[in-house]
C-alpha cells in the first residue's frame, strides 16, 4: 500500500512539474533565438546562427534586418513573416505547422500514437491468449505453477532482503 | 597503377557474377564442386580488391597526379595520415574502400562458417557478391577512382581544409565500416527466408557481426560529432544534417534489432519484426551513401553532384522489394512459438523501446525526406533544420530514456508490479531528490532539470539493480564483492556489457542536455586591449596576426582569459585560407573541462578590429565521455563468453 502511494506520489510529482515547466516556456525575441528560426541564404544551408562563413553578406544583412525590427518593437512572428514574404519559405528553419506541412509535424507522432495503439493490443492479446492456453489445457498443472510462481517471488524477495 | 587497378574491378565484377550465379545453382542443384567454385571466386574477389586498393594507396603515396581522383584530393604538402585519408575522402575512393572492406568481411564470414550453415552458405555467398558486384559495377562503369586526365598535373588540389582533422581520419572510415557491416546479418537473414532455416542459427551466427557494426556505427557517429564541434566551428555537434541523420537512422534501426533479437532468442518469438528490422537497417546503410552521392539533398557532407542516385535508389528499391516480397511469402513459417507472460516484462519493455527507436528513426527520415515530398507535392520548398528535429526527435528520445531506466529492473517473463516498485524506490527517490535541488538552485529552465533527474534515473537505476546481483553472488557462493562482481562479469559479458552501454548513455544524455539548454553565447566586436564578458570569464583580445605556412594563409588573435582576476591562459582562435582552396577555414579555439567548454570563434575583422562569437558550452565533455562508456561496453559484449557449467541467480542470459 504504501509503495503504491509512493508510487502515485512519485507520478503526480512528475506531471505537476512537467506542465508547470510547459507552461514556464517564455517568447522574448532576441537576434539569436530569431536566428535560430531562420536559416542563411548565403546557400551554406545552415541556420543563420551557425552560418560561420567568413565575410558572409547575407548572415550579416538578416542579422542587421532583426536587430532593427527588434528595436522597432516587432515580434518574433512579425519578423519571420518578414524573411518570408523577402525570401520564401525556404527561408525558415522549421516548415510552418499549417496546411500540408503539418503532416511533417504530426505523422511522427501519429505513428507512435497508432505504434503504441498496435503494440498495446499485441501484448494484449499474447498475454490473454497465453493464460486461456494454460487454464485449458492443464488447469491442475496452472494453478500448481502459479502457486510455485508466487512462492519463488516471495522466496527470492526474503533473500534479496536478508 | 590505374591500368592496374582498373583491371582488378573489371576482373572482380566479372568474378562477382560468377559467383552468384554459381552459389545459387550449386545450393538450388546441388553441386558441392560448384559450390567451392564460387567460395574460391569469393577470395578471388577480395584479391583483386585489395589489388585495386593498394595500387590507389600507392598512387596517393607516390603523387600520381595523373589519376583525376588523386589530383583532386591529396597534394605534395600533405602529411602521410591525411594522403592516406584522402582515399576515402572523394566518392570514388569511398566505393572502393567500401567495397574493399565488404570483400574482407565476406571471406572472414566464409571462413568461419565453412563448416557450418550449409544450407544458408551458397545464399549468404551470393547476397554478399551481389552486393559487392553492385559497388564494382559502379566502379567500372560510371564512378572510377583510376580515370585518368590527358595531362599530368605538377601538383594536386589536396584535401578540403574542412577536412583536415584527425576527426577525418576517425569518423568516417568507422561510419563505413558500421553501414557495410549491416550487410552480413542481412545476406544471413535473406538465406535463411530462402531456405526456410528459420530457426536461431543465424541469429548466432550474426550476433558478433552485428555487434562489430553497431559498435563502429556508434563511434563514427560520437567521432563525427566530434569532428562537427572542434572543425565546423558554428558551436555546436549535431545539425540534423541530412547526412548525419543518415548515420542515425540504422544506429536507431540496429539498436532496436539488438534488443528484439533478445527476444527471439529467449522466446522464439519476434521472428517477423526481427526480419523488417535487419531489412531496414541494410537499407537505411544503403540510403546513407545514396544521400552523400546522389545530390537530392544539401549537406556539407555531401561528394557534390553525381549520376550515382538513381542506381543506388534502384539497388533500394530492388532490396527493399526483394525482401519484403521474401518475407511476405515466409510469414506462415515465421509464426511465435512463445506467448508473452505480462505487461511487465523485459520482453513488453524490448518492444516498447523498439517502438520509440522504429519511431525516432521514422521522424528523422520523414524531416530528412521532408523537403523533397513538399517540392514533389505543392511545388514548394521548404527548409527541415535542427529546430524540428529538437521538438520532433527530442521527445522520443526523452521517452527512450525513460524506457532505458525501467528496462534492467524488469525480469524476463514476469516481474510483479510490488517487485518493481520495491527496486525503483531507491533510483526514483534519488532522481526526485535531485529535481527538487536543481529546481532549488534555480538552473532556469525547467524542462531540462526534469530531463536531467529522468537521466540520473538511469544512472542509478542499472548500478542499484547491478549492486543486487553483486550482493546475491557474494551470498550465495561466500565471495567477496570484488569476486563477486569480476565473476559475474566474466559470466556474461553481454549483460554486463550492456549495462555499461546504457550507463554511458545515460551520461551522454546528461552532455545533450547540459549543451543544448544551458549554453550561453555573446557577440562582439573588439580594438586590440578591449574586453568582453561572458558568464564568469573575461576575454582581452591581444590584436591580429597573420602569417603564413607552407600551404596557408593564416590569421589568429589571440585572447587572453580570466575568471575573477586570475589569468587561466590564451585562447587562440583562427581563420586560414589554403592554397588551392578559396573559402576561408574557422579554426576555434576551446578551453574545455569536465563542467563546461569556452569556445571562441574568430567570426571576421577589420584591421585590427575583430568580431568574436563566444559560447559556453556545459558539460560537452559529458558526451564524450559517455560515448566512450558505450564503446568500452560494446567491447565487452562483444568478447567470447566463458563456458559454465551452472547459473546462478543474477546470471540469467540477456
Amino acid at each position: 500500500m504504501k509503495l503504491k502511494t509512493y508510487a502515485l506520489g512519485l507520478l503526480a510529482g512528475l506531471a505537476v512539474t512537467f506542465i508547470t515547466a510547459t507552461a514556464a516556456m517564455a517568447d522574448t525575441p532576441t537576434v539569436s533565438s530569431v536566428g535560430k528560426k531562420v536559416i542563411c541564404q548565403c546557400g551554406c544551408t545552415l541556420i543563420l546562427t551557425n552560418c560561420n562563413h567568413g565575410e558572409c553578406g547575407p548572415r550579416e544583412e538578416m542579422n542587421t534586418i532583426i536587430a532593427n525590427q527588434i528595436s522597432a518593437g516587432k515580434s518574433e512572428g512579425d519578423i519571420i513573416g518578414f524573411f518570408v514574404d523577402r525570401y520564401g519559405p525556404q527561408v525558415l528553419a522549421s516548415p510552418s505547422k499549417s496546411g500540408f506541412n503539418l503532416t511533417a509535424w504530426v505523422l511522427p507522432f501519429a505513428v507512435l500514437a497508432g505504434g503504441g495503439g498496435i503494440l498495446y493490443y499485441l501484448i494484449h492479446s499474447w498475454v490473454r491468449r497465453g493464460q486461456t492456453a494454460e487454464a485449458s489445457t492443464a488447469p491442475e498443472m496452472a494453478r500448481e505453477r502459479e502457486g510455485y510462481s508466487q512462492r519463488l517471488a516471495r522466496d527470492l524477495e526474503k533473500f534479496e532482503q536478508r | 597503377m590505374s591500368s592496374l587497378g582498373f583491371a582488378a574491378i573489371s576482373i572482380a565484377l566479372a568474378i562477382s557474377i560468377y559467383v552468384v550465379i554459381a552459389s545459387i545453382v550449386a545450393a538450388r542443384r546441388g553441386y558441392p564442386e560448384l559450390g567451392s567454385s564460387s567460395r574460391n571466386g569469393m577470395w578471388a574477389m577480395a584479391g583483386l580488391v585489395t589489388v585495386a586498393s593498394l595500387a590507389l594507396i600507392t598512387a596517393f603515396l607516390t603523387h600520381d597526379f595523373r589519376i583525376s581522383y588523386v589530383a583532386n584530393y591529396s597534394s605534395r604538402d600533405m602529411s602521410l595520415a591525411y594522403t592516406l585519408a584522402a582515399f576515402y575522402a572523394g566518392n570514388e575512393g569511398s566505393l572502393l574502400f567500401w567495397t574493399w572492406l565488404l570483400s574482407i568481411f565476406s571471406v572472414i564470414v566464409l571462413r568461419q562458417n565453412r563448416e557450418k550453415h550449409r544450407e544458408l552458405m551458397p545464399y549468404v555467398t551470393a547476397i554478399l557478391a551481389f552486393t559487392q558486384g553492385f559497388f564494382l559495377l559502379l566502379m567500372v562503369f560510371i564512378s572510377n577512382p583510376f580515370e585518368t586526365l590527358p595531362f599530368t598535373p605538377t601538383e594536386g588540389q589536396g584535401l578540403n581544409p574542412l577536412l583536415e582533422n584527425p576527426g577525418m581520419i576517425t569518423h568516417p572510415g568507422p561510419l563505413l565500416i558500421g553501414y557495410l557491416g549491416f550487410t552480413i546479418p542481412f545476406a544471413f537473414a535473406m538465406a535463411a527466408l530462402i531456405t526456410r532455416k528459420l530457426g536461431d542459427e543465424w541469429l548466432r551466427s550474426v550476433r558478433i557481426w552485428t555487434l562489430i557494426a553497431w559498435l563502429s556505427l556508434t563511434f563514427g557517429n560520437i567521432a563525427g560529432m566530434q569532428w562537427a564541434y572542434v572543425e565546423l566551428g558554428w558551436g555546436g555537434y549535431m545539425a540534423w544534417d541530412p547526412v548525419e541523420n543518415a548515420s542515425l537512422m540504422p544506429w536507431l534501426t540496429g539498436t532496436a534489432f539488438l534488443h528484439s533479437v533478445l527476444v527471439q532468442k529467449s522466446r522464439g518469438m519476434l521472428k517477423i519484426w526481427n526480419m523488417v528490422l535487419i531489412i531496414l537497417t541494410f537499407t537505411l546503410s544503403i540510403f546513407g551513401t545514396f544521400l552523400t552521392r546522389s545530390g537530392v539533398l544539401s549537406s556539407v557532407h555531401t561528394f557534390g553532384q553525381s549520376n550515382l542516385g538513381p542506381f543506388f535508389l534502384g539497388f533500394i528499391g530492388l532490396t527493399l522489394l526483394g525482401a519484403f516480397g521474401l518475407l511476405f511469402d515466409r510469414l506462415s513459417d515465421l509464426q511465435s512459438e512463445d506467448e508473452l507472460d505480462s505487461f511487465l516484462s523485459r520482453e513488453a519493455m524490448f518492444l516498447l523501446n523498439n517502438l520509440f527507436l522504429v519511431a525516432a528513426t521514422f521522424a528523422i527520415f520523414w524531416g530528412t525526406v521532408f523537403p523533397i515530398v513538399s517540392e514533389a507535392v505543392r511545388g514548394v520548398k521548404v527548409s527541415v533544420s535542427a529546430p524540428f528535429f529538437n521538438n520532433v526527435v527530442g521527445p522520443i528520445f526523452v521517452g527512450l530514456i525513460a524506457i532505458m531506466g525501467g528496462c534492467a529492473l524488469i525480469g524476463w517473463r514476469q516481474t510483479t508490479g510490488r517487485n518493481l516498485l520495491r527496486k525503483l524506490l531507491f533510483p526514483s527517490a534519488a532522481a526526485l531528490a535531485l529535481l527538487v535541488i536543481l529546481l532549488i538552485l534555480r538552473t532556469g529552465n525547467w524542462f531540462a532539470v526534469l530531463l536531467f533527474s529522468l537521466a540520473g534515473l538511469v544512472l542509478l537505476s542499472i548500478p542499484s539493480e547491478w549492486f543486487r546481483e553483486i550482493r546475491a553472488r557474494h551470498r550465495a557462493k561466500k565471495v567477496n564483492y570484488w569476486q563477486a562482481f569480476s565473476g559475474l562479469m566474466g559470466a556474461n559479458k553481454p549483460r554486463y556489457g550492456a549495462y555499461i552501454i546504457h550507463l554511458g548513455l545515460a551520461i551522454l544524455a546528461i552532455g545533450v542536455i547540459g549543451s543544448s539548454f544551458f549554453n550561453t553565447e555573446k557577440e562582439a566586436t573588439l580594438d586590440p586591449g578591449q574586453e568582453m564578458t561572458i558568464n564568469q570569464y573575461t576575454l582581452r583580445y591581444e590584436g591580429i596576426q597573420s602569417f603564413e605556412t607552407a600551404s596557408r594563409q593564416v590569421t589568429s588573435a589571440p585572447m587572453s582569459i580570466f575568471n575573477g582576476g586570475e589569468l587561466l591562459g590564451v585562447l587562440t582562435p583562427q581563420k586560414f585560407v589554403h592554397r588551392t582552396h578559396e573559402n576561408p577555414v574557422t579554426d576555434v579555439a576551446i578551453r574545455s573541462n569536465l563542467k563546461e567548454d569556452l569556445y571562441i570563434i574568430l567570426a571576421g575583422w577589420d584591421g585590427d578590429t575583430a568580431t568574436f562569437k563566444v559560447l559556453v558550452n556545459p558539460l560537452v565533455n559529458w558526451l564524450w565521455i559517455g560515448g566512450i562508456i558505450m564503446i568500452l561496453g560494446t567491447v565487452i559484449a562483444v568478447l567470447p563468453e566463458r563456458r559454465r557449467t551452472a547459473t546462478l541467480p543474477g546470471e540469467e542470459k540477456t
